[in-house]
């Protein structure tokens, strides 16, 4: 954890440096929004080993019932927020009870059916989302009615959420459930020997996932002001998965360094290079290899050079 | 007008079959699922149509090429990376990885316009009764089918195709009887690849693809696969025309924007309900023999 | 000594796969004491692993039949989900050891004892948010069971790269952690070298029986007493075992799924038709 917190705090310097005030604190609202919803598919990617491709519609999901809520209703950011939760949350729910009996592979490919047909309810009920055009005009956050319009100002809500967010991950890592979440990955459903029903596991994972998710998407709604379907298409939580994996898969620093990833990726390189993702799925698929190799064989030719020169002198 | 449907449904349907075919012979030798297989569809058909506008090679030339790249990289991508792999999981990541590249990497170099070739196929419709079909349609069902025939045929009678089902029956034992194994799994992954990639340039003289396309796609393919089984050809063919046949009912008398989320909706229904109905007809098999005895 | 009832009773009890029966009990009763109380024999594919399975979920049974547990309240087992039939109180091992491949003997163990007491629904939900630690009262059981089945020095190692025989101590242990009232056992000593048998006839005729009673009269396990059912191939063992330390287990000869006869060990081996199914004479 110490190398990642060295590593991010040194790209935030060359940011702060580098940057606006105003844009650094949007990109670092950005991290936190995005680390909110990785510690989400942590859970159940990185501990349950569920591969799951819908996790970005439903920050989607969370966005729009937030969104919607406040501008039809009024609610205010208080109440929108928790709403947009329990929509993700509920939704997981369903597609857990439905499909948490499937095998690995069936559960991965409901979850891009999920994911195809919330993109396409986003995309077509323009009654209730705004259609292609999304939800426009949403009320920025507001605590006691201190609006926090500018990027300064909703900052540090953001950054209380993502430091929660973490803690949360954290203690729950620490905690039976997600020692018994992680043999679940492990091993599938030898979690029966300890007398818990596997697919009740996967219906807390799920559950648990897609609130963080929820979360992260109202939160969304009301720093941006605005919610359009294109960004939460199942290529989203490839990618997601694909820095979580780069990050690391099943360790907690994965959820920061993706955050970082998906902020560089998506918001900082995105007028610059072209070629962010395909270098991005390229270095995730490396990440995976060199993980597979107990040792590269340059290192051990190394190891035997460095081990004769000692040898002999 | 139901007939217009069914037939409609049925061209596509076959080009869901040839995909599905592709899946699971990939899926049924490597036990690994080819997240790609939809980007492969319409990768495929890019590499077609820029050696056929960049290049100014003849359409069947170009098409041959395509298919020719895209085997020899997913077979190098299966042999290297693929089987260094351990963890299932690991590979399903790996392949989503590479859907993801294959994607990104066309938004990059073709736009995000839809594109078709140049008019290949011969133009006019023919009239059967009360169906109307284009001549190009017919193309495309009559040459789905005869690649599946020729895959069946390869996959049943050729030395390579009994290699491949035996390792797909037991990986072990066709290892002990001096099959190469590793070699037989990355061949019938880049042999899925291929068969999508052919598809994606059957189809594009047609109709027009986009680089987004794959994921649609892709998911169809796996829900004609997994309602023909995931294992045999025959159930491959029936599971595409089902699809096509009830995407094609759906965008007909339900709505067209909502009949992929129903083809969804279709294949969650599947798998819930595939191991009842497994089930019942084998009670119903068993029930048949114990009649005949 | 009070008169011994039965705590596993099947009646009836049909397995079907596809149109083979594979099982097909009348009536097996395994007996209520402190220790070895069964031992299953029988000749390969008669069906023990089966009725193993069927006892514990894995393997579905036909309608009709009927599996109780007698431990105070009768509970019928047919139709429970494997980790129903574990939360029973009753823990299983399989011929090939399954395991955890990434956790340590300790935590895998650790893992097992959250069916503690908790009895209050609210405290087992607020269970899940805790985790046993190795100090306060599961660490403690968790350390008893590892110093009974000697494993104190493969304690902290992953279970991947444990040998044979460990894994498989490792695996009972796995179980003894869940806290059963009834342990069965598969072929525990199959593929171990003599000493390794002579340890497992102590370790189950007597030692591991005193340490449940002990731990429970210290509260740390929730049942009195644990009963222990084995399949073995073993002779050696199951001489050993028979003659542990007070327990006469009865042994149940299985055969082509049907049960043979319940006797005593002496009875059992000395049985000519017994000899012509291992030998295959018929």
């Amino acid at each position: 954890m110490l190398w990642t917190a060295g590593l991010l705090g040194t790209c935030a310097i060359i940011m702060a440096a580098t940057m606006s005030p105003s844009q650094f604190w949007r990109v670092g609202s950005l991290f936190c929004l995005g680390l909110i919803a990785l510690a989400g598919l942590h859970v159940l990617t990185g501990l349950a080993r569920v591969i799951s491709l819908y996790h970005v519609a439903l920050v989607g999901v969370g966005a729009y019932t937030a969104g919607a809520l406040s501008l039809s209703v009024g609610l205010c950011p208080i109440l929108s927020v928790p709403a947009g939760v329990l929509a993700a949350a509920a939704i997981s729910f369903v597609l857990a009870k439905l499909a948490g009996s499937l095998q690995d592979h069936y559960l991965t490919l409901a979850t891009l059916a999920a994911s195809e047909i919330l993109t396409n309810i986003f995309r077509g009920a323009t009654g209730l989302t705004g259609g292609a055009n999304g939800l426009v005009g949403i009320p920025p956050l507001s605590i006691a009615g201190l609006v926090l319009f500018s990027p300064q100002d909703y900052f540090p809500v953001c950054a209380a959420f993502a430091v929660g967010a973490l803690c949360v991950a954290w203690a729950l890592q620490r905690s039976f459930l997600g020692k018994a979440l992680r043999a679940a990955g492990d091993a599938g459903v030898l979690v029966e020997t300890l007398g818990i029903d596997s697919i009740d596991l996967r219906l807390a994972g799920f559950v648990i996932g897609g609130s963080f998710a929820g979360l992260a998407g109202a939160l969304a709604a009301h720093v941006d002001g605005f919610v359009g379907p294109e960004s939460f298409g199942v290529d989203r939580s490839m990618a997601y998965l694909c820095f979580l994996v780069i990050g690391g898969l099943g360790k907690l620093r994965s959820v920061p360094v993706a955050a970082a990833l998906a902020v560089i990726a998506v918001e900082i390189l995105r007028g610059i290079v072209g070629w962010q993702m395909v270098i991005l799925a390229c270095a995730a698929v490396a990440t995976l290899y060199l993980r597979s190799w107990t040792m590269p064989p340059l290192f051990a030719w190394m190891k035997r050079r460095l081990g004769a020169k000692a040898g002999v002198a | 007008m139901l007939t217009q449907q069914l037939a409609n449904g049925l061209t596509t349907g076959l080009i869901y079959s040839l995909l599905a075919i592709g899946l699971v012979m990939a899926y049924s030798t490597t036990k690994v699922i080819n997240f790609a297989h939809g980007e492969l569809f319409v990768f495929g058909a890019f590499i077609g149509l820029t050696l056929q506008r960049q290049g100014h090679l003849p359409f069947a030339v170009a098409a041959g090429l395509a298919v020719l790249v895209v085997f020899v990289f997913v077979g190098m991508f299966a042999y290297l990376i693929l089987w260094k792999l351990k963890s299932s999981l690991e590979r399903s990541i790996a392949t989503i990885a590479l859907g993801l590249a294959l994607r990104d990497l066309m938004l990059v170099l073709f736009g995000s316009d839809s594109e078709s070739f140049v008019a290949v196929y011969p133009g006019g419709t023919l009239s059967l009764g009360t169906i109307t079909v284009s001549y190009a349609t017919v193309l495309v069902c009559l040459a789905s089918l005869v690649l599946l025939a020729a895959t069946s045929l390869f996959v049943h009678r050729t030395r390579y195709g009994i290699w491949m089902r035996a390792t797909a029956q037991n990986e072990q034992l066709a290892a002990m009887a001096g099959i190469p194994t590793h070699q037989v799994q990355a061949g019938a992954f880049a042999g899925g690849a291929a068969l999508a990639a052919l598809a994606g340039l059957l189809v594009t003289p047609q109709w027009q693809v986009y680089y987004g396309a794959g994921t649609v796609v892709g998911l169809k393919a796996f829900t004609a696969a997994l309602i023909g089984g995931f294992g045999s050809f025959r159930g491959a063919l029936l599971g595409g025309i089902v699809v096509g046949v009830v995407e094609a009912l759906l965008a007909g008398y339900v709505s067209s924007t909502w009949k992929d989320s129903g083809v969804y909706v279709f294949l969650i229904l599947v798998m819930l309900l595939m191991p009842r109905l497994a089930s019942v007809v084998r009670k119903v098999q068993l029930a048949w023999e114990r009649n005949r005895e | 000594m009070n008169k011994r009832q039965p705590i596993l009773s099947l009646r009836g009890v049909q397995v079907r796969f596809g149109g083979l029966l594979a099982l097909d009990i009348k009536q097996i009763e395994m007996l209520d004491a402190s220790g070895v109380s069964a031992i299953f024999m029988g000749p390969n594919g008669a069906g023990k692993s089966t009725l193993y399975g069927a006892l514990t979920g894995y393997v579905p049974v036909s309608r009709g039949s009927r599996i109780t547990l007698n431990d105070g309240k009768n509970r019928e087992l047919v139709g429970r989900s494997r980790a129903a039939v574990v939360r029973c109180g009753i823990a299983r091992t399989h011929q090939s050891p399954v395991f955890f491949p990434s956790l340590t003997v300790r935590e895998g163990m650790l893992l097992s004892t959250r069916m503690t007491r908790t009895c209050t629904w609210i405290r087992r939900r607020l269970s899940w948010l805790d985790f046993p630690g190795r100090n306060g009262r599961s660490g403690r059981l968790v350390d008893e069971l590892i110093a009974c089945l000697e494993l104190d020095a493969v304690a902290d190692t992953r279970m991947a790269r444990l040998t044979l025989p460990l894994l498989r101590r490792a695996e009972i242990g796995r179980c003894m952690a869940t806290q059963p009232r009834v342990v069965l056992l598969d072929e525990p000593s199959a593929g171990a070298a003599l000493g390794e048998t002579a340890f497992l006839v102590q370790c189950l005729g007597s030692v591991l029986p005193g340490l449940v009673r002990r731990l429970h009269s210290e509260g740390l396990y929730r049942h009195p007493q644990v009963a222990i059912g084995v399949i073995t191939h073993d002779l050696v063992l199951a001489e050993g075992l028979a003659k542990a330390n007070g327990a006469s287990p009865v042994v149940h000869v299985l055969n082509q799924g049907r049960l043979l006869m319940s006797a005593s060990l002496d009875q059992v081996v000395g049985d000519a038709r017994v000899q012509d199914i291992y030998l295959a004479r018929r």
